[in-house]
C-alpha cells in the first residue's frame, strides 16, 4: 500500500503534467527526486528548477 | 505484512527462557502487574524492530537496549539476550525465523535468505507503531494539539510529507531571493545604460533616439527598430575599439556614483536599522548569540545523523533516537536566536540589493580611473568595490552580519579629484564623440542583455519552484484533509460499536490547522469538547484504541496484520469489553493482536467472547527475578512433571506440582466463589485454597443435583453425583483432606519424596483437577452469575449444571 507522501507526490506529479506548469523534463527529474528515500534537501530541488532544459517552465 | 507463529524469548528484559506458540491467532497473557508480561511484548518489538519503545522517549535518557535490554542478571552478557521469531507473511505466502541479539540489535540473523522476506523485515523494522502502550494513547488523547499532531504524523507516516514541503518552501525562498538579486542586477544594468544614453525614460524610442543621433553624425544608416539582436554601432569601421572613453558619459558616471555616496546614509536605512537592531541584540545577550553560531551546526548534525554516534564530536549515544532528541532539543532551545536570524538575513537581502547597485556604480568608477591611469580613486574604488562585495557575501548569512565594516576612508575626496581630471580633458570631436558613444552603448546594451537573460531563467525557476509548492500544498491538503476526514470517521464507527447502547450517537472531529491538530468529541449530544473535558479515564482509553486502530487502517489497510496491545483497555468497563472483542473481531478479522492485560476477568472475557481461546492465551501468576514469568496452567504441566520424574528430579516435579495446585486453587477460589477464611492480605497458602474450593464445588454439584431433581431430570442429577463423588472420593480429595490433620501426606514433605512414591501423588492430583475441568474445552468451570449463581458451567457449556431450582 503506498504511503501518504508516496499518493501525495503522484498527485502533485498528476497536477503538474495536466496544467504543464513545468516541463516535461523537469517532472520527470522531480518525480524522481521525490519518489527517491533519501532525504530531500533544497539544493536538489533549485538543481531541477534552474535546469535550462530548453523548454520555459 | 507478518504474523508471529512462535517466540522464543531469552534473558530478554524480565525473561529468562519462555517459548509461546501464537499460531498467527489473537493470542491473550494476563498476569498482575509486574509478572512479564510487558517483558513479552518488548521481546516481539526487539526481534522486529531492534528497539525496545518502553525505552525511547520523554523520560528515558539513561536508558537503552544495549544497557536494559538484557535481563538484569545479564546486563554485561548481551550476547545471551536474544529473541528468536518464527513467523508467516501472508502477502509472500512464506515462512521465516529472525533472530535478533541484543549485542548487535540492527544486524538480524534471517532464514531463509530470501531478499524479498529481507525487504519484509525491513518494512515491519520501520514500523514501531505496531505496538500500542498506554503511554501511547495517552499522547495521542491527553495531548496538547501541537504534539497529538507530532504524534498522528509519526504513526501515519507523515515525517516524508512535511519534509518534502519544507525542502519546496525553502526551495521556492531562495529561488525568490535569487530572482531578487537578478532583478536588482537587470534594473542597475539598466540604469547603466540609460545614463550613458542620457535618457529619461527607458523606451525604445527614446534610446534610438539617442542612438539614431550619433549616427547621423557619423553618416551611418538609422535604426528603425529596436530587434533583440539589433547593434548599435552597426557599421562602425573598427565597433568597440574606442569605447574606453567618452567625456559626457563618463561625466554621467562619476555624477551618479557622487549621487550614490551622498545617499549612501539613507539607502537601505531601514534594512540597516534592522540589522543593527539584531546586532544589539546578541551583544547584549551572549548566549543568543552562542546559539546562533552552534544553530547552523546543529541542523547540519541532525542532517547527517545515521546511527547512535554523533557525527559532530563522535560521542556514542545509547541509540539514533537518544541522539537525535538530544540535537532536536538543542535546536528548540535556540528557537529566539532563529526568529533573530530570519529578521536579520531579510533585512540582510535588502541591503545585497543596495550593495549590488552600488557595485554596479563602482565598476563604472574604476574603469574610468583605469583608463585616465588615476591611481588614487582606482585605489579607493577597488578597494570599496571589494568590501562591498564582501559584504554582500555576508549579508547572506547569519555569521557574516556580526562585525560589518564601512566604506574606506576620503572615498569622497578622492573622487572629486578623478571628476577634475576627467573634466580638464579637452572635449572630444563630435566624431569620435559619436564613436565612442555608440561602442559603449552596445557594451552597456549587450551587459543589459545578459542581466535580462539571468533574470529571465531566475524568472523561470521561480516560478517553477513557487508553482510546484503551490501545488505541492493543495494536494497536501485536500489528502491530509480526506484522511482525517477518514480516520475521523473510522474512529467514530469503532467508538460507537464498543459504546453500543450508551453513546450510539457519538461522533469526533479531528481538525488540523498549521502544525496542530485539534481533537474534540461529542459528550452526549452536548456538544463537541476535549476528549479529557466530560469523558472518564475509561471512556478516554477506549478513544485511545479506537484512534489508533483507526490511524493503523489508514496507515496500512489490509497489510494491517499484527498489533501489539500492551494492557491498553484497562480502564474500559467490563460491559463494552465484549464490545471491544467484536470490534476486534469484525472490523480486523485478518489482524493477529496480542493483548496484555493485568486484569484475570478481561483475560476471561476474552476468551468468552471467542476473541481468543484457552491455547491462544497464557496467564503468569507471578515473577521472581530469578525464574522470569512464572507461568500458569498449559497444557503440557503434567509432560512436564513426567518428564521431571522420568529425570529423578522429584524436587523439580514437586515445585511444578505445587505450583500449578496454587495457580489452579486461586483460579478455582475465584471462578466457583469459593469462601476461604478472609485474609486482608489475600497472601492464600494452597492448604487454605484447595480444600476450600473442593468444599465449593462439592456443595454446588449437590445444589445441581438437587435442582435437576426438582426439574425431574434424571441425567444431570446422576451427572452432578457422580462428579460430587468423584471430589470426595478420588485420591487427591482425601490427600488434600489429610492436610490438617497429617503432617506426612502434606505438600512441603513433597520434595522429600523418593519417585516412586511421588509418582501416585501427581496421579491423584491430576485426577481431582480434571474435576475441576470440562473434557473437550479444557476451560476450568465457573459459576454464573457471579454472586447468586444459576448455573456452573465451562467455555463451551459442554458442562452445564443448573442451579435453578424449578418453582413450586
Amino acid at each position: 500500500m503506498a504511503t501518504i507522501h508516496e499518493a501525495i507526490v503522484e498527485k502533485l506529479v498528476a497536477e503538474l503534467s495536466d496544467k504543464k506548469t513545468l516541463s516535461a523534463l523537469k517532472i520527470e527529474a522531480l518525480h524522481n527526486l521525490l519518489k527517491a528515500d533519501a532525504k530531500l534537501r533544497p539544493d536538489y530541488l533549485i538543481q531541477i528548477f534552474t535546469d535550462d532544459d530548453g523548454e520555459v517552465a | 505484512m507478518i504474523k508471529i507463529i512462535a517466540a522464543h524469548i531469552e534473558e530478554v528484559r524480565g525473561i529468562r527462557k519462555l517459548d509461546i506458540q501464537f499460531d498467527q491467532a489473537t493470542f491473550a497473557i494476563s498476569g498482575p502487574n509486574g509478572s512479564g508480561k510487558s517483558g513479552v511484548i518488548d521481546a516481539i518489538e526487539f526481534a522486529l524492530t531492534g528497539q525496545i519503545g518502553r525505552l525511547t522517549g520523554p523520560g528515558t535518557k539513561d536508558l537503552s537496549v544495549g544497557e536494559h535490554g538484557p535481563h538484569v542478571d545479564r546486563a554485561k552478557f548481551p550476547d545471551a539476550a536474544f529473541v528468536t521469531l518464527e513467523v508467516y507473511f501472508p502477502d509472500l505466502k512464506k515462512a521465516a525465523t529472525i533472530t535478533r541479539k541484543v549485542s548487535a540489535p540492527k544486524k538480524p540473523s534471517i532464514t531463509p535468505k530470501d531478499s524479498s522476506i529481507k525487504a519484509a523485515f525491513d518494512e515491519i523494522a520501520s514500523h514501531p507503531e505496531i505496538t500500542l502502550s498506554r503511554r501511547e494513547i495517552l499522547r495521542l488523547i491527553l495531548v496538547e494539539p501541537t504534539k497529538r499532531s507530532e504524534e498522528i504524523q509519526t504513526i501515519l507516516k507523515l515525517d516524508a510529507v512535511g519534509q518534502t514541503r519544507g525542502a519546496l518552501n525553502t526551495a521556492h525562498n531562495r529561488l525568490q531571493t535569487a530572482l531578487k538579486g537578478a532583478e536588482g542586477q537587470a534594473a542597475s544594468s539598466r540604469d547603466t545604460l540609460a545614463r550613458h544614453l542620457n535618457i529619461s525614460e527607458f523606451r525604445p524610442e527614446e534610446i534610438l533616439a539617442s542612438i539614431n543621433l550619433r549616427r547621423k553624425t557619423l553618416n551611418l544608416p538609422e535604426i528603425t527598430k529596436l530587434a533583440a539582436d539589433t547593434k548599435l554601432d552597426q557599421g562602425l569601421s573598427e565597433p568597440g575599439k574606442a569605447a574606453e572613453f567618452n567625456k559626457q558619459s563618463v561625466l554621467r558616471d562619476l555624477t551618479a556614483l557622487s549621487e550614490a555616496v551622498s545617499d549612501l546614509v539613507t539607502t537601505g536605512k531601514s534594512a540597516v536599522d534592522s540589522i543593527l537592531t539584531g546586532l544589539s541584540e546578541l551583544e547584549s545577550d551572549p548566549s543568543l548569540l552562542n546559539a546562533l553560531h552552534h544553530r547552523a551546526l546543529v541542523e547540519r548534525g541532525l542532517d547527517l545523523v545515521d546511527g547512535p554516534l554523533c557525527p559532530l564530536c563522535d560521542h556514542a549515544w545509547p541509540d539514533e533516537e537518544h541522539l537525535r532528541a538530544h540535537l532536536a532539543a538543542k535546536l528548540a532551545k535556540s528557537e529566539e536566536a532563529a526568529k533573530l536570524q530570519t529578521a536579520m538575513l531579510a533585512a540582510g537581502a535588502d541591503l545585497a540589493r543596495e550593495c549590488g547597485k552600488l557595485r554596479e556604480l563602482l565598476v563604472a568608477g574604476y574603469r574610468i580611473a583605469s583608463t585616465q591611469n588615476h591611481t588614487l580613486s582606482r585605489s579607493a574604488i577597488a578597494t570599496w568595490a571589494k568590501d562591498s562585495e564582501a559584504l554582500r557575501s555576508h549579508l547572506a548569512q547569519a555569521h557574516g552580519l556580526v562585525g560589518l565594516k564601512p566604506g574606506p576612508p576620503h572615498f569622497v575626496e578622492k573622487r572629486a579629484l578623478l571628476v577634475a581630471v576627467v573634466e580638464a580633458k579637452p572635449d572630444q570631436t563630435a566624431t569620435l564623440d559619436a564613436q565612442t558613444f555608440l561602442s559603449t552603448a552596445q557594451l552597456r546594451l549587450d551587459d543589459y542583455r545578459d542581466a535580462m537573460r539571468r533574470k529571465q531563467r531566475a524568472d523561470s525557476a521561480s516560478q517553477a519552484a513557487k508553482a510546484t509548492y503551490d501545488a505541492y500544498c493543495k494536494v497536501m491538503e485536500a489528502e491530509l484533509d480526506a484522511l482525517y476526514a477518514e480516520v475521523q470517521e473510522d474512529f467514530s464507527t469503532f467508538y460507537r460499536l464498543i459504546n453500543e447502547g450508551d453513546e450510539e450517537k457519538f461522533t469526533a472531529k479531528l481538525s488540523p490547522s498549521a502544525g496542530k491538530l485539534d481533537f474534540a468529541v461529542n459528550f452526549y449530544e452536548r456538544g463537541l469538547f476535549p476528549p479529557a473535558a466530560f469523558h472518564s479515564e475509561g471512556h478516554q482509553d477506549g478513544m485511545g484504541v479506537c484512534l489508533y486502530l483507526a490511524l493503523m487502517k489508514r496507515l496500512s489497510g489490509d497489510a494491517f496484520t499484527l498489533a501489539l496491545l500492551d494492557d491498553v483497555v484497562m480502564s474500559v468497563d467490563s460491559g463494552h469489553r465484549y464490545q471491544f472483542c467484536k470490534l476486534l473481531k469484525t472490523h480486523f478479522p485478518n489482524t493477529q493482536f496480542i493483548i496484555t492485560t493485568h486484569d484475570r476477568l478481561w483475560a476471561e472475557q476474552m476468551r468468552s467472547a471467542g476473541l481468543v481461546t484457552t491455547k491462544t492465551s497464557l496467564s503468569f501468576h507471578g515473577w521472581t527475578v530469578e525464574t522470569g514469568p512464572l507461568v500458569e496452567s498449559n497444557a503440557e504441566i503434567w509432560d512436564d512433571i513426567a518428564a521431571s520424574l522420568a529425570k529423578n528430579k522429584v524436587p523439580e516435579a514437586a515445585g511444578s506440582l505445587r505450583r500449578h495446585l496454587e495457580y489452579a486453587a486461586r483460579r478455582l477460589a475465584d471462578n466457583l466463589g469459593a469462601s476461604p477464611i478472609f485474609k486482608s492480605d489475600g497472601n492464600y497458602e494452597l492448604g487454605e485454597l484447595l480444600p476450600s474450593v473442593l468444599v465449593r464445588l462439592r456443595e454446588l454439584c449437590g445444589k445441581a443435583a438437587d435442582t435437576a431433581q426438582s426439574w425431574g431430570n434424571a441425567a444431570e442429577k446422576d451427572a452432578a453425583l457422580a462428579r460430587k463423588k468423584t471430589l470426595s472420593t478420588c485420591n487427591g480429595a482425601v490427600n488434600v483432606e489429610q492436610w490438617a490433620v497429617n503432617r506426612a501426606v502434606h505438600y512441603n514433605e513433597w520434595a522429600n519424596f523418593g519417585r516412586k512414591d511421588f509418582e501416585p501423588v501427581v496421579a491423584a492430583f491430576r485426577e481431582l483437577i480434571d474435576c475441576f475441568r470440562c473434557d473437550a474445552c479444557e476451560s476450568w468451570l465457573y459459576i454464573s452469575p457471579r454472586g447468586t449463581p444459576d448455573v456452573v458451567r465451562c467455555s463451551c457449556s459442554r458442562v452445564s449444571l443448573n442451579l435453578k431450582s424449578k418453582p413450586k
